[in-house]
């Protein structure tokens, strides 16, 4: 069913419709299209940073259509959808707090489970068509919970630390390696070169190009 | 017109003692068209000859506000913080005449070896100059200058947050040509029209324009890259007059709700010497020649948006009804099409390509615009038939042209025939480049559907458009 259901933007979409639909196809793959069974089907979402409102039209049969919303509408649901925010969405639902049902679908659309980081990692750096393994070699360890992971087997080092969450959410597509890098929450040591080009694989990731 | 450019004579010292040159000023423009150099003491400037003197490989890997980009990569650059190189060319060192010390260079990127780097803007437009060249042919072309004119410091207009400025003209009415209009900016126009003189720029005709306190500059025609410097430098002096006159003026594509700037562009090819668009015997005297390079002008104009419209700002001057257009589409003497063909005599037949945005790269846009011409020529391709009604309002049928720097990048990464012209990795830096000014328009939470330009779209690109 998840192969039949599609997530649409407007030509122009802005990174936060990008962003949210992709989370979407990723919650649909997991839950094989369920979670839009009981949705309503015109929902509105508003991001805080930005009052920004969009639009999502529902089909549980075809998927969601993503476009802007007008500023007179009324969001169902408001929250942080900034998607440089390098976390999942949180968001909270605005005059139906007496849906939990809906508040669960919701939130089971919103948020799709995390892969854990290393399997994160393999899929990344695999679907990645700017790394080559043959040119990289790139360790990742969550200082955390003392786990590691190492791709490639080329002469190009790269060393990525940070907590197994950061590195969840970086290799689930929440975040560009170059922001956690600016903002302290990864470590890297690797040439400029390396850095720019991993980073630009995680562009790629968010914005579902890979 | 004063000429006093070096040009090659075998003695620069000479030269640099005949024009009292104390201090030269090296110029090159980045990826966004801004430009860019040093102020060298004479012996500085001299010493580093042939290669030039060094700067920080990030000149030409920064964005507007010169953060390096750094989610991306080109070969050019070290895979750590390094230099490479401003290379003169002297052919165009010149007094300043206004600056009776300063002598003024125009530059192309290089490595420190000397060698060029593709991703050069000046470079690219060379590369493509030369193709032309194998196939024995050559560019005639001018741009059309257009900017806005206030009455405001820069240091007021950005106090001002760039609202509710005063545009130099007489009439509260937005009318072209209106020699009223005109002579309020005559004071400021003579000073830049002055220094033009003393640069060997060679102009036409200025007016006032559609918008309040716009004015339109024309130059005289000449080969690719000696016009583009011309239009490098034609900007800097504008910038220059306004500074030194309390004025502040802007190349922004759309500063003001319903005025944009544009810098429409006209060329022609010639072989040995004589123009190739007019033929007596073609059907309409259009000769087979511009046939098929209309036809790769028409069919790599949806790609070739991302060159001619460059920033977020860009993109607000395509609008239906607004004067520019939105279709890639032809017509002779058709204002409203994409490109215009004039095609009434052997001397004056030419193509006015009006897409692009008055912040626009003149080196990158002529370089786009000549590679799509040689897609043509290759394919020997015939241009789509001619429009010829008006080309706004019309049916959705008839393609639209990118209406957004994303939309535009994707179209040029989709047109294989265009990058491999213009080389695949500067092709692909390049859209990587607007993906993120797009990022960056985002993050600073812009409204994308906004109808008038927010500040970040003024301090961004107003002053140094």
């Amino acid at each position: 069913m998840a192969q039949t259901l599609s997530v649409l933007t407007q030509s122009n979409a802005a990174p936060m419709e990008l962003n949210l639909a992709r989370i979407l196809r990723t919650s649909l793959r997991q839950a094989d299209g369920h979670y839009l069974a009981g949705l309503p089907d015109n929902l509105i979402v508003k991001d805080t940073k930005t009052r920004q409102k969009l639009r999502l039209v529902v089909d549980p049969k075809t998927g969601i259509t993503i476009s802007r919303a007008g500023k007179s509408d009324t969001a169902l649901v408001e929250g942080q959808f900034d998607p440089f925010n390098g976390a999942p969405l949180s968001f909270e639902l605005r005059g139906a707090w007496r849906k939990p049902l809906l508040k669960r679908r919701l939130m089971r659309l919103f948020q799709p489970k995390l892969t854990p980081w290393q399997t994160a990692a393999e899929n990344f750096y695999n679907a990645s068509n700017l790394l080559d393994p043959n040119e990289f070699t790139i360790e990742s360890y969550s200082q955390d919970t003392d786990t590691r992971h190492r791709w490639g087997q080329g002469p190009e080092q790269a060393l990525v630390l940070g907590s197994a969450a950061t590195l969840s959410h970086l290799y689930n597509g929440y975040a560009l390696l170059i922001d956690d890098i600016l903002k302290g929450r990864i470590q890297c040591q690797a040439s400029m070169r390396t850095i720019a080009i991993i980073t630009d694989a995680t562009t790629d990731q968010w914005m579902d190009l890979q | 017109m004063t000429d006093t450019a070096f040009k090659g004579e075998v003695n620069l010292d000479a030269w640099l003692d005949r024009h009292h040159v104390k201090r030269v000023r090296t110029m090159a423009t980045d990826l966004d068209g801004f430009a860019l150099g040093k102020y060298c003491a004479r012996e500085k400037f001299t010493k580093g000859l042939p290669i030039g003197h060094n700067l920080a490989d990030v000149a030409l890997g920064s964005d507007s506000e010169s953060t390096p980009h750094l989610g991306f990569w080109h070969s050019f650059r070290r895979s750590v913080l390094g230099d490479i190189a401003l290379t003169p060319d002297l052919s165009t060192l010149v007094p300043d005449g206004h600056d009776p010390d300063l002598g003024q260079v125009i530059c192309d990127f290089t490595f420190l070896d000397g060698r060029p780097i593709s991703l050069c803007p000046r470079t690219k437009l060379k590369q493509q100059v030369q193709k032309l060249d194998d196939l024995g042919l050559s560019v005639k072309c001018t741009f059309e200058l257009e900017f806005f004119l206030y009455d405001n410091s820069f240091d007021d207009a950005e106090r001002k947050q760039y609202q509710n400025l005063s545009p130099i003209g007489a009439s509260p009415l937005q009318t072209i040509y209106l020699l009223k209009d005109s002579f309020r900016a005559v004071t400021f126009m003579n000073q830049v029209l002055t220094r033009l003189e003393a640069y060997g720029i060679p102009w036409e005709a200025w007016n006032d324009e559609n918008g309040m306190g716009q004015i339109e500059l024309n130059l005289v025609p000449d080969e690719p890259v000696v016009m583009a410097d011309r239009v490098v430098r034609t900007k800097q002096i504008i910038f220059e007059t306004a500074i030194e006159l309390g004025l502040s003026t802007t190349f922004m594509a759309h500063p003001q709700p319903g005025f944009s700037n544009g810098m429409h562009i006209h060329h022609s090819l010639l072989r040995a010497g004589d123009p190739q668009f007019y033929d007596e015997g073609a059907p309409l005297h259009r000769s087979q020649l511009l046939r098929h390079w209309l036809a790769g002008l028409v069919t790599t104009m949806p790609a070739t948006v991302s060159y001619l419209c460059p920033s977020v700002n860009s993109y607000r001057r395509l609008r239906e009804f607004a004067a520019p257009p939105v279709t890639a589409t032809w017509g002779e003497e058709n204002k409203s099409t994409g490109i215009r063909l004039i095609c009434d005599g052997p001397k004056t037949a030419r193509i006015e390509h009006r897409v692009g945005a008055g912040d626009l790269n003149p080196y990158h846009a002529l370089a786009a615009i000549l590679a799509g011409g040689l897609t043509g020529l290759a394919a020997k391709r015939e241009p789509p038939p001619e429009f010829t009604d008006l080309a706004w309002g019309i049916p959705a049928s008839v393609e639209r042209l990118p209406s957004d720097i994303m939309t535009a990048a994707r179209t040029l990464d989709a047109c294989e025939a265009l990058k491999q012209e213009l080389v695949v990795e500067d092709v692909e830096y390049w859209i990587k480049s607007r993906r993120h000014e797009w990022m960056t328009f985002h993050r600073a939470g812009n409204d994308p559907d906004s109808p008038v330009p927010g500040l970040w779209e003024y301090q961004r690109y107003f002053a140094v458009s």
